[in-house]
């Protein structure tokens, strides 16, 4: 008695043949394969692992004259060798035509790393001369904890109409500012 | 006599505000900033912004990349330059190789980014040029799928393209048409355009919709199958300029004005309703070709006084308080303008913006806006210019 056939099996949808491999660089000819059965199956022509995502930018390097792509990586610290960065806030009255004197600032963080901040406080005096005193300071740890920290900073101007703001060179470290908060005195006399 | 104060600064962050008088701002806004992000209410300087690959061609400038997955679930990485179609290597970002490989022509106009995508496997992809292009990740080249053979349109190695492509009711469709016939014909395009279009000519219709078969993307001659056709809109006064699709409807952008496409739910002779949210001489629409962008539900576009959201459920102007420089930077543009909404910048970093790149003299400046906490930061990159609209892929 012979033995019965046994079913063939269903053509598979993914590997063992060539699609989803990754291929070995892209660009080759679909070749294809057969399977066992003999059924024709093509194959991918290249393609990408698929392992990463990045947001792709095509660019015109304006230094080398080159196209290429770029894209922000946020997995390593947030130091751009390039670029620096800068935020005010707004310009705070406290009271009309009163002085406040800003006594300091106390910087909240995360500990991303070593970073070198620029911070300035500028204002206005009754003579309608800017006044600004700016304090360079560094923060963080050398490996970063990821910890939040805090730092006082002191900077003692007398003015009206106050305005703080914070600048990072290029390669200065990764700034982080969690929560700033301004402290000093403010006049309380009366107007006229 | 004086009194103790503090004053703290503390997220939700406004981003920035260039409009109001710096004294009268919400302590979360700012009145200037730059290269900060905002994400997590914290403010942190900017991720380096960094060469993560070659171009395919030193000296042919990329018009955008698409990533798609064919008919073997294998994922592809396209590029495009004006010579064709390039795709990602598998072992990409090796130190002293071209990053891409060519996969083949036909041409593509240059400095125009290509509007491309996938639809049941296949990539489609045009840039104004006479044709819509496919590849299905399988076949060694590209194909022309939108070729026009009878002799109405000139009969053999006729086609049709547009700058603009998307997908709706199983239908590939191009805007703002370009059609190419090869004998001389008296003009299918009644209304504009000329009346005969002469042997081996490419015609411009600014104002023309085309639509594949139903369900058959590779058919476009309405002589050949009847839910194929065209809609040439001489009830406007402007060009289109954009599109965005929402499944079941999209948005067609001109200069002036928006249309609204529906369904009719027949696929023979009018698959498709048009309604013309307005088309007045002057109106809200899309002035920047490149700066629409769209991620699911929600999309982007800037008009001649604001840039706006808009979606199934919203319609509304976003500028904000940085409405002003980003129309100063607009105006000080040194080419076109490109847009994208980026929803991760890395594998696991969430960050959903949309992204305005403008060349200005000196680099690029990106706006971001964040769909989350919807904030502006601006960003400006001296050593590069964004030729096309950024994206994510993979890679």
């Amino acid at each position: 008695m012979a033995v019965p056939t046994p079913p063939a099996p269903p053509l598979p949808r993914y590997p063992p043949y060539g699609g989803n491999s990754g291929g070995s660089g892209g660009g080759a000819a679909g070749g294809g394969s057969a399977t066992g059965t003999g059924v024709y199956v093509p194959t991918s022509n290249g393609g990408v692992f698929a392992q990463s995502r990045s947001a792709m930018y095509p660019v015109l390097n304006l230094v080398n004259g080159n196209m290429e792509y770029y894209s922000f990586n946020p997995m390593v610290a947030p130091n751009d060798i390039v670029t620096g960065s800068s935020y005010s806030w707004k310009v705070e009255q406290v009271k009309p035509f009163r002085s406040f004197t800003t006594r300091g600032i106390c910087w909240m963080f995360t500990d991303l790393g070593q970073v070198t901040a620029t911070w300035t406080m500028t204002g206005v005096n009754e003579s309608q001369n800017v006044v600004s005193i700016p304090k360079t300071v560094q923060v963080g740890n050398q490996i970063p904890t990821g910890k939040i920290m805090a730092v006082l900073i002191s900077f003692g101007l007398t003015a009206m109409n106050q305005q703080l703001s914070v600048s990072r060179s290029p390669n200065a470290g990764p700034l982080s500012i969690v929560k700033v908060t301004l402290y000093g005195e403010c006049e309380e006399n009366q107007l006229a | 006599m004086s009194k103790y104060l503090e004053i703290e600064y503390s997220a939700p962050y406004r981003g920035i505000d260039t409009e109001t008088p710096a004294i009268l701002l919400d302590p979360s806004a700012s009145p200037a900033m730059l290269n900060v992000w905002l994400r997590n209410k914290e403010i942190r300087s900017a991720p380096p912004f960094i060469r993560i690959l070659s171009g395919p061609e030193r000296n042919n400038a990329p018009l955008g990349q698409s990533s798609f997955m064919d008919a073997n679930n294998q994922n592809h990485t396209c590029s495009f330059t004006s010579r064709g179609l390039w795709q990602l290597r598998a072992n990409n970002g090796t130190p002293g190789q071209n990053d891409w490989i060519f996969v083949g022509a036909p041409f593509l106009a240059t400095g125009v980014p290509v509007s491309s995508r996938a639809f049941a496997n296949v990539l489609y992809y045009t840039n104004g040029v006479p044709y819509v292009l496919s590849w299905d990740g399988i076949e060694s080249n590209p194909q022309v799928v939108s070729q026009l053979n009878s002799s109405t349109f000139g009969g053999a190695g006729g086609s049709v393209g547009g700058l603009f492509l998307y997908e709706i009711n199983d239908q590939v469709c191009i805007l703002n048409c370009s059609l190419f016939n090869v004998a001389q014909i008296t003009s299918p395009i009644t209304g504009s355009g000329p009346t005969t279009l002469l042997a081996n000519s490419v015609t411009q219709y600014p104002q023309l919709l085309w639509y594949s078969a139903n369900g058959i993307p590779d058919v476009w001659d309405p002589t050949v199958n009847i839910s194929a056709g065209f809609e040439n809109f001489l009830d406007v006064p402007d060009n289109f300029t954009g599109v965005m699709a929402f499944g079941e409807v999209a948005y067609l952008f001109r200069n002036n004005g928006i249309t609204y496409q529906t369904i009719t739910g027949s696929t023979a002779l009018a698959p498709f309703y048009f309604d013309h949210m307005w088309s007045s001489e002057y109106g809200v629409g899309c002035v920047y070709p490149w700066s629409i962008a769209q991620y699911g539900s929600v999309g982007f576009f800037v008009s001649t006084e604001d840039v706006y959201k808009i979606g199934v459920e919203a319609f509304e102007a976003v500028g904000g308080g940085a409405r002003d420089a980003i129309m100063a930077d607009l105006a000080n543009a040194i080419g076109y303008p490109v847009a994208g909404v980026i929803s991760s910048y890395a594998y696991g970093y969430i960050y959903v913006r949309y992204e305005l790149c403008i060349p200005i003299p000196g680099g690029t400046k990106i706006w971001s806006y964040s769909l989350d906490d919807k904030n502006w930061m601006p960003q400006m990159y001296p050593q590069v210019q964004i030729l096309g609209r950024p994206s994510v892929c993979w890679r």
